[in-house]
């Protein structure tokens, strides 16, 4: 798979191995590499660290948006293809929070003078062995988001501002909501129901696990349940 | 730690009947207005030697305690469902879910009194911390999960919104670790409750992969999200 390897403009030299690394994550399989990432970024580089981050979300958009296409056409053969419409709203509803992780991480890197990569670096390939079922899109994206909410966890001791530490871990909470629904439904632990489809927006009702700053909204929001 | 966290966390701990002595014990630099416990820094949620962390850890580890004691309590319930309970069948395996997170409560208080060792401060005992059913819980297996759900969301919404008020970059991770197995134990909970997921035909013979790791990533000898193989292709 061939990745976005350039440093955007401004960026220092050292920032190419870790769009680099992190451009392994459509891929799946990623997690070391972008661990790799995380242990290696300099401290006090958080504009770097928020930038490989945001790359990272911009390819994670876009595998959504090549897995939505599979799941709208899925194979006239795949055994899971009257699930696909229930899977592809999830997927929706999942692509649509990593596009609230990719503003919010955009207008933070403005607001601390530095430059957001561009959305077109985010670039998604099939990996090896990936067969365009309705299952392995399910499969590409639960280990997408396992290797993001990791290497979401690692930045986490890379960078300097508490802020941007909080940042990180309302959003690394956020793919791990979303591997661990994912992994579970791959693996026949969970399944949809009937209202899986309607409800997609509550599957993982908060793109944030707390809020963190204007406009957004974390899982403060969610009611508790009543006892009955 | 500031007036809104010391809010979520006794809100937390409300079901703790000595929620105000453990906030107490936690206090420090922030100005408690807790009865008791000690606030200076070489107490037990002093700042000597955790860069001001200290606090903060002790806060969380105190939910961690109070979440033990709260699955112990739910365990029960879940051992011995009510006569007529309509869940009664699914609690052997929602026992062992159950006792799942708990074992991983277990591990996020190991870790955190670690961290607080390390650093030279003094991790709040467990028995400072004892749980306590809400009034008006009635005993059901739905009323176990629904408690679970509303202790893990508290849980992780702390967790992440304490890693802005901490100093030290590795207690920052540790928070933040932590908090997205809170946010997954969280989920799962979550949508079983609201019934757009459901137990799959795996799940009595996989109870350990819901939420598989105790932290998303590795923390010292534990370990994380790594260690769970992808999911294979075809």
């Amino acid at each position: 798979m061939q990745r976005r390897t350039s440093a955007a403009p401004g960026e220092p030299g050292v920032a190419r191995e870790r769009l680099s690394a992190i451009g392994a994550l459509a891929a799946g399989g990623a997690a070391l590499a972008l661990a790799t990432f995380a242990r290696n970024a300099a401290a006090g580089d958080d504009v770097t660290t928020l930038n490989t981050l945001l790359t990272a979300e911009y390819d994670a958009i876009d595998a959504y948006g090549a897995g939505a296409g599979i799941l709208m056409s899925p194979p006239a053969n795949d055994p899971l293809a009257s699930a696909a419409p229930v899977v592809l709203a999830v997927a929706l509803h999942f692509q649509s929070q990593h596009q609230d992780h990719a503003k919010l991480l955009a207008s933070t890197i403005q607001a601390q003078a530095g430059t957001p990569v561009d959305p077109s670096s985010g670039k998604f390939s099939a990996p090896a062995g990936f067969t365009g079922s309705v299952l392995d899109v399910v499969r590409l994206a639960s280990n997408a988001e396992k290797a993001a909410a990791i290497a979401y966890n690692d930045a986490v001791k890379a960078v300097s501002s508490a802020a941007n530490a909080q940042l990180l871990a309302a959003i690394g909470g956020n793919e791990a909501q979303h591997f661990i629904l994912l992994s579970l439904v791959a693996q026949g632990v969970a399944g949809p129901t009937m209202t899986t489809k309607s409800d997609a927006a509550d599957f993982v009702p908060e793109a944030f696990v707390a809020a963190v700053g204007t406009g957004t909204t974390g899982l403060e929001a969610i009611p508790d349940f009543s006892f009955s | 730690m500031n007036q809104v966290n010391r809010r979520q966390i006794l809100g937390w701990t409300a079901m703790a009947s000595s929620a105000i002595v453990v906030a107490a014990g936690c206090g420090g630099s922030s100005g408690s207005t807790a009865s008791s416990g000690s606030s200076s820094s070489g107490g037990p949620g002093g700042s000597a030697g955790t860069g001001g962390d200290a606090a903060s850890l002790n806060a969380l580890l105190a939910i961690e305690y109070a979440g033990i004691q709260a699955y112990s309590a739910g365990a029960g319930i879940l051992s011995n469902p009510p006569s007529g309970d309509p869940l009664a069948s699914l609690a052997p395996t929602l026992l062992e879910v159950a006792t799942h997170f708990q074992q991983q409560h277990k591990d996020h208080a190991a870790a955190l009194v670690t961290a607080l060792k390390a650093a030279g401060g003094t991790p709040i005992d467990a028995s400072s911390v004892s749980f306590m059913l809400p009034a008006n819980f009635k005993p059901s297996i739905t009323n176990v999960l629904k408690l679970a759900a509303n202790a893990e969301k508290e849980a992780a919404v702390t967790y992440t919104q304490l890693v802005a008020q901490m100093n030290v970059a590795s207690d920052r991770f540790l928070a933040s670790a932590i908090s997205g197995d809170e946010a997954q134990h969280f989920i799962v909970l979550y949508v079983l409750l609201k019934g757009i997921a459901q137990p799959g035909m795996n799940l009595s013979a996989m109870t350990a992969a819901v939420v598989p790791t105790s932290f998303v990533s590795g923390v010292g000898a534990f370990p994380g999200l790594q260690m769970v193989a992808d999911l294979a292709y075809g």
